[in-house]
């Protein structure tokens, strides 16, 4: 799998995940808030914050996989 | 031991920053004395007041921050580059963004003891608050204890990476990423933990000769220039 469809299906993999989040759920980035649908929205047309998102997945899991078992 | 406690409370991020620094005080309110700089009490004048007042205080503040400053209810600076000279000799527990990378060291160059915070922008979702507000006041609740800030500084990471695994085993992903990006964001300037230097050679010499403001000054002139990000 290349790096564009990793990335893919991690943005894939999280829309899924945040359809399932309450509307009350907010994501807050210092002065800036996000609701489950409003990251959705932010993955598909801001690259910055999709950088940001993906690069903080691959961060958390490769972190969890070095450990071991989690 | 004496803390001067600024939470001020504007937005709808400071309003959880409000509750956890809310929390911390109503945990620690036996064991220390208590200034409260809260809400609209907690300006810049009040707070340089009680600094001016209380040499021997720490200072908690909890609310938005930037690489220069730290804010406070009128969202003017109540410590910033200008006056970062009032946190000498005393210790400053913060739960705000990104402080920790340019007023923590200019304020651990000019003889701060202890600078506590981070150096990005901290992240943090409403389903696990509680579980943040945990990660953010535990170091505080060290150091009231007596421990030494390089002992603060290392079982609060590795309480956080605690609360990160209990946050992937409970299923919230996203809070876990974002509570490890905090984590990785903390700092404390301190003797015997983590001291600021200077890669850069020009950078050095300008902190020696003129100090971090005048250093600070000419990054953001060259980041307006060059369209930089910020650093």
């Amino acid at each position: 799998m290349d790096d564009k469809k990793a990335e893919e299906s991690i943005i894939e993999a999280a829309k899924r995940y945040l359809n399932s989040h309450p509307p009350d759920f907010k994501l807050f980035r210092g002065r800036k808030s996000y609701t489950a649908q409003q990251i959705i929205e932010a993955l598909e047309k801001d690259p910055k914050f999709r950088d940001w998102f993906v690069k903080n997945v691959l961060s958390l899991s490769t972190e969890i996989f070095m450990r071991g078992k989690k | 031991m004496k803390g001067i406690f600024a939470a001020p409370k504007f937005d709808e991020a400071t309003e959880y920053s409000y509750k956890w620094n809310e929390r911390l005080r109503e945990k620690v309110g036996n064991r220390m004395e208590i200034i409260p700089l809260l809400l609209a009490d907690a300006i810049r004048e009040n707070v340089e007041g009680a600094l001016k007042d209380h040499p021997d205080a720490l200072l908690i503040h909890y609310n938005h921050g930037s690489e220069d400053a730290i804010y406070g209810q009128d969202e003017r600076p109540v410590v910033d580059l200008t006056n970062v000279s009032l946190l000498k000799n005393r210790e400053v527990y913060n739960m705000n963004c990104l402080s920790a990378k340019t007023l923590g060291k200019a304020a651990y160059q000019n003889g701060c003891l202890a600078y506590w915070g981070y150096v990005e922008v901290v992240s943090f979702t409403t389903d696990a608050e509680q579980d943040f507000c945990e990660a953010f006041n535990y170091g505080f609740l060290l150091r009231i204890e007596g421990k030494a800030w390089k002992e603060c500084l290392e079982s609060t990471k590795a309480k956080m990476t605690e609360i990160i695994d209990d946050l992937v085993k409970r299923g919230n992903g996203i809070a876990a990423m974002l509570l490890r990006e905090d984590r990785d964001a903390l700092h404390c300037w301190a003797k015997d933990v983590e001291e600021p230097h200077e890669e850069c050679p020009f950078s050095r010499l300008i902190v020696s000769l003129l100090g971090y403001r005048a250093l600070s000054t000419l990054r953001k002139i060259r980041n307006r220039l060059l369209k930089h990000e910020p650093d």
